[in-house]
Formats: C-alpha cells, structure tokens, sequence
C-alpha cells in the first residue's frame, strides 16, 4: 500500500525503556553517520518495529572496526547495521563476507548486515515523488534506477542544483570553487528529508537494496512476534 | 577514604538512583539531564557538614525543598539522599530524609537521619526527643560538633569534599567558585609557595610525571623565588626549539596551566574529588589525557574522583571500564542512571571493542534532532 506524498510527520519515537519493558524487544542499530540515522529510524518505523539505541561512527572505518561488538551484542537484544557498498566491492554479498568473514564466528543473536548500493542516497532516490517534491524538480528527471549509479549522493547533488528553490542550491550544493562533495547543509536536508517525507515502502519499488533491507526487517518482526 | 554507593529518591531530576561507585567514576549523559545534578548530591551533603553551612543553608542555597524535590517525585514525596563510604577498613552509612513543614514557616524538616558503622546503627532519628520539639528536626546531627562525635570522621570526610567547576570566567574570577581555594587563579601559585618544601616537592615530581603523558617535552618543574620574594613556577623545556631551557610561568600555554591546577587539585587533599566537565577548559588533545594524568598523578593514594562530562575525547581512554561508566538518560520517569557493568549488553560492547564514548553516545541520545532545528 503506498501512501500519497507530502509530509509524514511522524511522531517522535517511543522512550527506549518503556519499550524494553514490552514484548518486543527493541532494535540496536549501527550507522556511518547522522544522515544514515536518520534514514535508518525512518525505514525500521516502515517496518513497523521500534529503535532503540543508535550508534552514530564517524565513518565506515570505524563502523567497520566494531562490526564484532555489534554481532556479540546481539545476544542482547536485535541488532540492524547498515553501510553503503561504495566502490569497497563489487556487489553487496562480496561486501557481506568480506566484512563478517568466512572465520569468523556467527553473530550471537539475530544480526542483520543491510548493504545500500552503493550509497544511503539511493534508497532516498528511489522515492520519487517524496523527493521530487522535497527538492522542486520534475520527478522526470529523477533516476529510474538509482541502485545503479556509481554516485548516487553526487546524484543528489546534481538534482539539488536543478531546484527551483535557491535555499536548496545554496545549502546543498557546494558553492563555487569549494571542492567539498556536498554543500553546507546537505546533511540537515537529508535528515529532514528522511524523517518527515521519506517512505521507504514506496521507495523499494526502485531500490533492490532498499527493498531487500526492508523484507528483512519485516521478517526480523515477524519473527520476534512469534516468539 | 571513599564513597562505595549512592542512593537517592526524588533528588532533583532523579526519582530513584542506587549507584555502586568506583575509585574513579565517569559520569556521561546529554545537556540537562543531570550531571550537574547527580554530582550535587554529593555536595549537598558536604553543604549539611561542614560547620559554617548546615542543612538548613545547604537547603536554602538550592531554593528551597521545592527545588529539590524531583518533578517526577510520587507519593511518596520526600528527598532521601544515602552514601555508602569506606574509611580506612570501616564501612559506613548515612541517610537523610527531608521534607517541607506543611504549615508555619515551611521550614525544611528532616523526616529521618541516620548513621552507621560496619552495619551498627550509630544514630537513627527521629528520636522521643526529636517528636517532643519539631525544631530539633531543622538540624541534622551530622552538622553539629555536639551530635556527630561517634561519627565524626564520616563528617569531616564529607566536608572535605572538593568540587571544581572550571568555566573560563572562574578561572578570571575565582570568587564565584565554591571551591575554598581555587588553583586556577591568581593564587595558585601563592599556594605552591606555602606549601612545605617536601610535600611540595613530591607533588611537583608527581605532577611531572603525570604530565610526561601530554606535555613530554617539559622536563621538570621547580618553584623559584625572585629578588623580591615572589614565587615562580619554573618548567624545564626539552626540545629542538631555540626557547628550549628553564622558562617560567608565563610562558607556560594557558592549557599547560590549567592542567598543572587541576592536577594540583588532585593532589591537595584525601577526600574525593568531584570535577566537572574538565574538557571544558582544556585542549581536547589533552583531555584525552586526563585519565591517565589522574591515574599516575594518584599513585598509591589513589583518591576517589568523580567526573562528568561529555566529552568524546575524555571517553576514548580505552582503560575506561564499564564499573567506571555512569551513563544518565532523561525519559518520562526523570533521569535514569545505569552503571554501565550492570548491564549485560554495554559490559559486551565495551569488552568486544565498542569505546566508552561510543556507548555514552548511543545511550544517551535516543531523540536527536538538533539538525532539524535549523529548519525551525
């Protein structure tokens, strides 16, 4: 069922601690960066379930390097860790085991990996008429297929300079002569955007990654209901 | 001497907090939940004992009853602040519970006081005399030198408490510290020079070493007078610049100084140390060090210290460990404050690689939003 576009608003999670006390446990999840969290909150709440702690890295190397707490840490309570494939492998399964390796010992408890091909901004890409909308652009010139761009946040960039709106060129398109990647503002835009108008359901129409996260968060609810 | 536990009920944001405390202990949360907060506790009580303050000024100097009782208080409306202490091989305890007058005055009552010793109860009001006149209970007996003779070792260990706040503007002006003597300012070196040469020495040769960690290119530090008398710190610098050699103070950086206070601080006195956030005032190369400053600096003596801050820096010493770790998060309830070894899932991360700051960082922000803000 896909909702119309426009603004979500969703409510503010629930308190970690009075959803512990309840039958389901509540989700830990791992990230890159404040943009990731931001989309990560967004897409476990599409799946229905509840998140609890959030550790925000300042990267995917440090992300990677506690790849083993996070799996031991699952005995605990279910664990979500998502990262972008980048240009790291080929394809996410390759990235997957090249990440936990064959040695190594399986998580502890119920540990999801999700991969987003090859960056975060594609699954944000894939809802169309959200982003369309968000950024004032023609939803025709969004990408039909944004798990197969190379560069799918310099994408986003490109489709940011095309808005009609100056407040998004100014912020999120990097001024001229700067050779940052994105501009000033970028990332409090992609948070916005994630949290109030973004919908992940809608999103995995155009996004496999996206799409096979999200079935995997569905099933991790399915599970924990049962039991 | 040092605090083991802590135990408070309806004390400011906290509706209930049971706290076991290790020698050093790191206290992490976001803005306004508490830090400040728990660590007044502590201070509260130091208010009640010593001799020129008392419960009521200590009450009084919070705002009132009203200020201090937690919002979240239920029915059962009283403050009750308990501290488990060791001093010397003796265990020891003290509660205190407290309330408004209901009428009258409005006075701050104490509902019960008590103490004891390795489990012997040495005092435990209130007493039939204590219900034959209400104004007994305006006092408590650990303020009063009359009262407190069984115990008066627990009351001087609680008035000694030091507490150091070191915002920029106290540095500049030491009076709005409630520290007694303030090593930030101009009289830290005033203190170094009446301080006998022996015990000044070995602190100096301890602060040196401490300070090898951040500042390994000063040598040794000696205090010399003038032709007029006045004291100066002099550091031996060694390294390839041309300034290398004796330098005095002044040409100390202003971090350089701050650490050599707050390391002093460290080292005058037994009772333990309440710090607040020390990032606040240094380099965040340095703060990383401050950890470890504290642990060499200490040596045997090994002095309780108490720390909040919220700094990533302080965090990342992986020598942190989770009996050490005090992470405070707001929820409906009022703050909760978990020790970070009581609970299964962090002593895992931590043992399995995650760093303290990266737990601190996680548990204590499950609403973030301040990007949104700048959209209004």
């Amino acid at each position: 069922m896909s909702r119309p576009p426009g603004p979500l608003r969703r409510k503010l999670p629930n308190s970690p601690f009075l959803a512990d006390v309840g039958v389901i446990p509540v989700l830990r999840a791992a990230v890159e960066g404040d943009g990731d969290e931001a989309v990560v909150r967004a897409l476990v709440e599409g799946a229905g379930l509840t998140l609890g702690d959030v550790y925000v890295k300042r990267g995917k190397g440090e992300l990677d390097k506690k790849l083993p707490a996070y799996r031991q840490a699952s005995r605990f309570a279910p664990w979500l860790v998502v990262r972008d494939l980048d240009h790291d492998a080929s394809c996410a399964p390759e990235l997957v085991r090249t990440l936990t390796g064959s040695r190594d010992s399986p998580p502890a408890g119920r540990f999801l990996l999700r991969i987003a091909v090859r960056e975060i901004e594609s699954w944000l890409l894939a809802d169309r008429e959200a982003l369309a909308g968000y950024l004032k652009v023609s939803p025709d010139i969004l990408p039909a297929s944004p798990d197969e761009l190379a560069e799918p946040k310099t994408a986003l960039v490109a489709l940011a300079r095309r808005s009609r709106l100056a407040s998004i060129r100014r912020d999120m398109v990097p001024a001229q002569g700067s050779s940052a990647r994105v501009g000033p503002v970028y990332n409090g835009h992609l948070i916005r955007f994630a949290t109030d108008f973004w919908d992940p359901v809608r999103g995995s129409r155009r996004s496999p990654s996206l799409r096979r996260a999200l079935t995997a968060l569905r099933e991790l609810k399915a599970e924990l209901h049962a039991g | 001497m040092r605090f083991t536990r802590v135990r408070l009920t309806n004390w400011k944001n906290f509706r209930e907090l049971d706290l076991v405390l290790a020698r050093r202990v790191f206290i992490v949360g976001p803005n306004a939940a508490g830090k400040s907060n728990l660590l007044d506790a502590f201070r509260f009580l130091r208010d009640v004992a010593d001799p020129e303050g008392g419960f009521q000024k200590a009450v009084k100097d919070r705002g009132g009853v009203s200020q201090i009782r937690c919002l979240h208080a239920r029915k059962k409306s009283q403050v009750e602040v308990e501290i488990e202490a060791m001093i010397d091989s003796d265990t020891w305890k003290y509660r205190l519970e407290f309330g408004q007058e209901t009428r009258g005055h409005r006075r701050p009552l104490i509902q019960g006081e008590r103490v004891a010793k390795n489990d012997q109860v040495l005092l435990d009001r209130p007493d039939p005399e204590d219900r034959a006149d209400e104004g007994r209970l305006t006092q408590t007996f650990l303020e009063q030198v009359t009262t407190n003779k069984d115990f008066r070792v627990l009351a001087d260990l609680l008035a000694q408490l030091r507490y150091l706040h070191v915002i920029p503007q106290l540095v500049r002006d030491p009076r709005r510290s409630d520290a007694r003597r303030d090593p930030y300012g101009s009289d830290f070196l005033q203190q170094l020079a009446t301080t006998p040469k022996g015990t000044l020495e070995s602190r100096l040769r301890k602060i040196n070493k401490a300070l090898q960690v951040a500042v390994p290119q000063l040598k040794e530090l000696k205090l010399e007078r003038d032709e007029l008398g006045v004291p100066h710190l002099k550091g031996l610098y060694e390294h390839w610049r041309p300034n290398a050699g004796w330098q005095s103070e002044e040409h100390f950086s202003d971090g350089t100084l701050r650490l050599l206070g707050l390391l002093w601080a460290f080292l005058d006195g037994d009772a333990p140390l309440l710090l607040e956030e020390p990032e606040l005032s240094l380099h965040s190369a340095v703060v990383r060090f401050i950890p470890s400053m504290m642990a060499r600096a200490g040596g045997k003596k090994n002095r309780q210290i108490l720390i909040s801050t919220h700094s990533p820096d302080l965090l990342s010493d992986e020598g942190i460990g989770p009996e050490e770790l005090i992470l405070l998060r707001p929820s409906q309830e009022g703050t909760e404050a978990t020790l970070a070894a009581a609970d299964a899932e962090i002593r895992t991360l931590l043992e399995a690689g995650e760093t303290a700051a990266g737990v601190a960082a996680a548990r204590t922000s499950p609403e973030k939003a301040p990007q949104l803000a700048l959209f209004g």
